[in-house]
């Protein structure tokens, strides 16, 4: 595999998105972390979750996420840190679109409550964003894609 | 093949570390939320629809019967979106996830019972609004389990935004 031309220019790119989406989750999740209430309601609207699990779920999660955002910024558990935005973000849209096929009117919860219905626009957010941490994750620590280059490689 | 065992172990470590975040993730919320203020309760306060001790119920069909008496004020805890699209005769629209100082400018007309209504019989939205008004005060509530999709079916008659 032949190394991205302009390997410092990618890796500005790199650096970009993980700052980007690390801002956002830290953003996301200290939101949710302030109104747990509020949080709490937003995730039994999405009727997913059994009532009995929505309290854990609006407990955990924001937590989670500041968690992945500090990876994202900090550079600590990159590789974690990057497939773990991925993977929620992943989960996000796939519930957004199941409700919005469903349906059912939701405001997202994303960003604690905010008062606009859900369209097919946040699901697209999400999956762009989704993109973005699935590059940053290709790309963390020691890129495979190097490995052909590398002296030795095992 | 060294390609292929370096991805695997990036896929390995990935999960590993993704994992060990989830898990402190986990720890901190829990701890945190054991310490402070006003921390939520494990099993979910939002009383299920028709739940033991939540607020009563009335039927759609009951719910017109008293109406045309005078006797009920409808409130839509939909969207304002759902509301201008449809909804009951009357109805105060009152979004549930906006609800904060809304609530606090609730006025039922003297005599009548508010009828708290969301959109069919598995939205959680007209309980949560229940027990939030309740919470501030508000006594007389009902919910109308059926929502807006029992009362349309029912072919009773109902109020569009414009078309009067």
């Amino acid at each position: 595999m032949e190394r991205p031309p302009g390997f410092s220019l990618w890796g500005l790119l790199v650096l970009s998105f993980r700052f980007v989406l690390g801002a956002i989750f830290l953003y996301a999740g200290i939101v949710k972390i302030a109104d747990p209430a509020a949080f709490a309601q937003a995730v039994a609207n999405y009727r997913i979750l059994p009532l009995a699990l929505v309290n854990a779920a609006a407990i955990i999660l924001p937590w989670v996420e500041v968690l992945a955002g500090a990876s994202l910024v900090l550079g600590f558990f990159l590789p974690g840190g990057s497939l773990l935005t991925a993977g929620l973000l992943l989960i996000f849209a796939v519930a957004l679109g199941f409700d919005l096929w469903r349906g059912i009117d939701l405001s997202c919860g994303c960003f604690g409550t905010s008062e606009a219905t859900v369209t097919w626009l946040y699901v697209l957010r999400d999956a762009v964003l989704c993109c973005m941490a699935c590059f940053v994750w290709v790309f963390s620590g020691r890129s495979p894609f190097a490995v052909g280059n590398g002296p030795g490689g095992s | 093949m060294a390609v292929g065992d370096a991805i695997k172990d990036k896929v390995l470590r990935s999960l590993l570390q993704a994992a060990l975040l989830v898990v402190v993730g986990a720890l901190a919320g829990a701890v945190f939320n054991t310490v402070r203020h006003e921390g939520l309760p494990w099993s979910s306060t939002v009383p299920a629809p028709g739940a033991e001790g939540a607020v009563p119920s009335v039927s759609a069909a009951d719910a017109w019967r008293e109406y045309r008496k005078g006797l009920v004020q409808f409130i839509d805890a939909r969207s304002a979106g759902e509301y201008e699209a449809g909804h009951l005769p009357g109805a105060l629209s009152l979004p549930v996830e906006q609800t904060g100082e809304l609530a606090d400018r609730v006025r039922i007309p003297a005599g009548r019972t508010a009828v708290i209504y969301c959109s069919d019989p598995a939205c959680p939205k007209s309980a949560q609004l229940a027990s939030l008004l309740s919470k501030r005060g508000l006594t007389g509530l009902k919910v109308m389990p059926e929502g807006w999709a029992g009362w349309y079916e029912a072919g009773l008659p109902y109020e569009e935004k414009g078309g009067g």
